[in-house]
Order: C-alpha cells, then structure tokens, then sequence
C-alpha cells in the first residue's frame, strides 16, 4: 500500500481540526460572511497543499499558521468565494447571536487597545491553549524571541488595565504585580 | 505568575464554533471537487488510475478499455469521448464516454481552441449531472452555462446533460461534470445524503437513535461507514470522541461515501428543533 489518496488524507485532517479551525477564526472575525470566507480559504489552502501539511498534531499549528495568513490578507466584507460555503455562511449567521456583548467592559477595551501582535500572542495562550513551543511553531518564530515577546504583551495588557483603572485585585496579585513593573 | 492575564484574556473569547456541521461537511466536499492539490502531474495521474476498481472496469466494459489500453497497441480505436457542436455561437459539449481518459477530453477541446480541464468525477446521486465551472483563481466562472435536462429537476446539484462554451472563449478554465460512481469508488463530490436527490431526502431521521437509522439506512440498501461526533452549539465536544458513539445516540446528519455507504453524525444531545425545522423546511409538514 502505498500512502494515502490525498482525499482519505484531507478529509481526515479536516474532520480532525475543522472545530479548532472555525474557532479560531471565529474569535477573530465580527461578520459571518468573513468567518465563513476565512474558513473556506484556509481549508482551501489546505487541500491545495495537502502534501506540505505536517503528520499528527503539528497539522493543527500548521493549519492556526495558514488562518492567521489568511485572516490578515482578508479585507472585511470581501467575498472571494463565490459558489463556496454557501451553507456554512447560513450557520454562521446563527452564531453570531450568541456572541458576547464585551464592548461596556473596560477590560476588554484595554485588550482592544493593545497591538495586534500583542493580542494574538496573548490569544493564542489563552484561547487556543497553546504551549510556548506551538505558539513559535505557528508564528515561525524561535522559542526564546517568543518568550521574550509573550512577556512584553503581557506586561502591556496589565499596563493597559491599570491606566484604565481597573480594579486589578480583582483579577489577582499577579496582574497587580505585573503592571507595577515587579515581574 | 502569568495566569492572571491570562485569564482575563480567557474571558473575551467567543464560545467554540460548532463542530463538523452540515455546512462544513458541504465545505469539504466542494473543496475536495474544486481544484486538485499543487503535486507532481505524474503522481496524480497515477493516483488516478489506481483508485478504478477491478469490478469498475467489468462494469464500464468496453468503453473503459480505449484509455486502459494505450493507443497504438491494437486496441479497439477509440470513441469520441465528447460531442461538440457549434450552436448560436456557443460550443455545445456533451459528454459521451464519461469514463474516459482525461487527456481525450482535453484533446477534443484543444482541437477547437479552448484551454478547458474537464474532469467527470464520480458524485452522489444529487451531483450526478452537475457541472462546475471555475477559473484558475477558484471563482465560479458564469460564462459556461450547464444544459439543463428538459422537465422538472430534482437533484440538488441540477440536472444537466452538457455545457455551454461561448465561441471564442481562450480562458483557462476547469469544469468539473459529476458522473455515477462505480462499485467501491468514493464520491468525490456530493452533500448532506438528506439533499434534494439523495436517498434520506425528507426521510425523519433527525433526532432518530443510531439503532433506528441504521434500520432506515438499511432500508435504503445502505451501510453506515463512520460515525462522527456532531457539533452541538453551545456545548462543549472535545471531550467525545468516534469511540464513545453508542446506539443510543442521536443521529444530527450524515453523508454518502461511496454506493452503498454513508458516514453520519451523532451526539448524545439532541439537534435543536430549530436546527431540525431548518434542515427539513423543503419537506412536506406530516
């Protein structure tokens, strides 16, 4: 036997990560419409090239790596995939409704304010639940320039909460430590 | 140290997205019949060749044999693979021999001046007929129109008999024609198997336990493949996986894989009845 139809492989790394795909981008994008666009593109991207996508796990970093590409060259509101995702669109207009009303809180604001750099890093960690060593495998970067960096995007995020005079006790010792430039 | 902000950061983000949804598994599909990896033409090829199965070539008898055989062998000559004929300034192309070899689709367009890749790929039954045109940059291209069939449609994926090229069209382009599937062969294009055309259309088997759709399944001269765990908004799925599927779960939707085999969804909760209302609104209200 020789390795596997390239379909068998596709349709068993798309089964496999297309709820962490859809995640991901659906954290990071406000319409639907550019949801289901940045998903189809990226699976897209994938099958184009189904024989550079890592074995095992790492097809997951490597997928995180090909969304982020992707979000960042969308433009809001651009529909490049005409006759695609059709149904997919549908559904994430439901999903849309449930979408958290974060704009009254001051914390989040200060995470809005952050770059984009910082935030993604920060996301990642917290959202995607990513080890350092992933985060620098998505990112393309080496382990000790994302430590470094990780570090900064949080010290700033505590800077941030502080000057917006948020109650940092409430969030714990460690934040308040933070932005006090103790740590 | 750093959990704190962490957590805070934890807090802002969106619920997860659904799993592997209706509209997904439609994703995948399209990708998958949309334009073929970025390889080596001559693995592909050969790829190709090798997923015809033994009982495939006895079935599609002698017309398979003009591109089994190379040329020049002594084979039988072979049979125009399409029909072209120039009509009110279009090319209309039918296929004949939907077996065919694809080079021999590609010889004949060439002849009368059209850099079109055709490929008939084997499709579910609502995709049989259907013709899908797109440029090299993935859009639809509008300019080739399908021939619909003469009467009333009832196939999701159209019922067309041939296409419509406008004379003088030098474009590169990739039209993709569904054609039924041999024995053993994987759709490479098709839907939800509850589709206009396919064979759970309008069937009540949403919300039905794995027991009872596989006796409706069976019915329908089919066998379930893989049972994959269903996506269900708002609840959390991670922690299920295809070796946890019991009887008893609830079927949320499914798909053909081949002739004669599909792949459900299913989940221990049930599909909202919004969900079920929107996924049966074509059918008859009992």
């Amino acid at each position: 036997m020789g390795p596997p139809e390239p379909e068998q492989r596709f349709e068993a790394i798309y089964l496999a990560h297309y709820g962490a795909i859809a995640t991901y981008v659906r954290r990071r994008t406000d319409s639907s419409d550019d949801i289901a666009d940045v998903i189809a593109e990226t699976f897209t991207t994938a099958w184009r090239r189904i024989d550079d996508i890592p074995d095992g796990d790492e097809a997951r970093l490597w997928l995180y790596g090909v969304a982020r590409r992707t979000l960042a060259n969308h433009h809001r509101g651009q529909s490049r995939r005409a006759g695609l995702a059709t149904r997919l669109r549908e559904e994430a207009a439901d999903w849309a409704h449930s979408m958290p009303d974060r704009d009254s809180d001051a914390a989040y604001q200060a995470f809005k304010r952050l770059p984009d750099q910082d935030r993604e890093l920060l996301a990642l960690v917290a959202w995607e639940g990513l080890s350092q060593p992933e985060i620098a495998k998505v990112l393309g970067c080496s382990r000790g320039a994302l430590r470094i960096r990780l570090h900064r995007a949080r010290k700033r995020l505590a800077k941030q909460l502080a000057a917006a005079e948020l109650d940092l006790t409430r969030y714990g010792a460690h934040a308040v430590a933070l932005a006090e430039g103790q740590s | 140290m750093r959990a704190d902000i962490d957590h805070i950061v934890a807090r802002f983000a969106d619920e997860p997205a659904p799993g592997v949804s209706d509209g997904a598994r439609e994703l995948m599909r399209e990708i998958m019949a949309g334009p073929p990896p970025l390889r080596p033409a001559r693995r592909r090829r050969l790829s190709w060749k090798l997923t015809v199965p033994a009982v495939g070539v006895l079935v599609a008898g002698v017309l398979a044999m003009s591109w089994v055989l190379p040329s020049g062998l002594g084979g039988p000559a072979p049979v125009a693979a399409l029909d072209i004929r120039q009509e009110d300034g279009y090319y209309v192309i039918q296929i004949k021999d939907l077996y065919a070899d694809p080079g021999n689709y590609e010889a004949q367009l060439r002849a009368v001046g059209l850099d079109v890749s055709l490929r008939v790929l084997p499709a579910s039954p609502a995709f049989e007929g259907q013709v899908f045109s797109t440029r090299p940059d993935h859009q639809v291209d509008e300019r080739i129109k399908g021939i619909d069939a003469p009467g009333a449609c009832d196939k999701l994926g159209g019922c067309m008999i041939g296409v419509k090229i406008p004379v003088g069209f030098t474009d590169k382009v990739q039209i993709d024609v569904g054609r039924p599937a041999r024995p053993g062969e994987r759709y490479r294009s098709g839907g939800a198997f509850d589709a206009k055309g396919e064979p759970m259309h309008c069937v009540p088997y949403l919300n039905k336990s794995l027991a009872e759709v596989r006796q409706m399944l069976t019915e329908r001269g089919l066998a379930i493949g893989e049972v994959f765990v269903a996506g269900v908004p708002g609840t959390e799925t991670a922690d299920l996986s295809p070796g946890d599927v019991r009887d008893s779960w609830l079927v949320h939707g499914g798909y053909l894989t081949e002739p004669g085999r599909a792949s459900l969804f299913a989940n221990p909760a049930p599909m909202s009845p919004e969900a079920v209302a929107k996924s049966t609104r074509e059918c008859p209200t009992s």
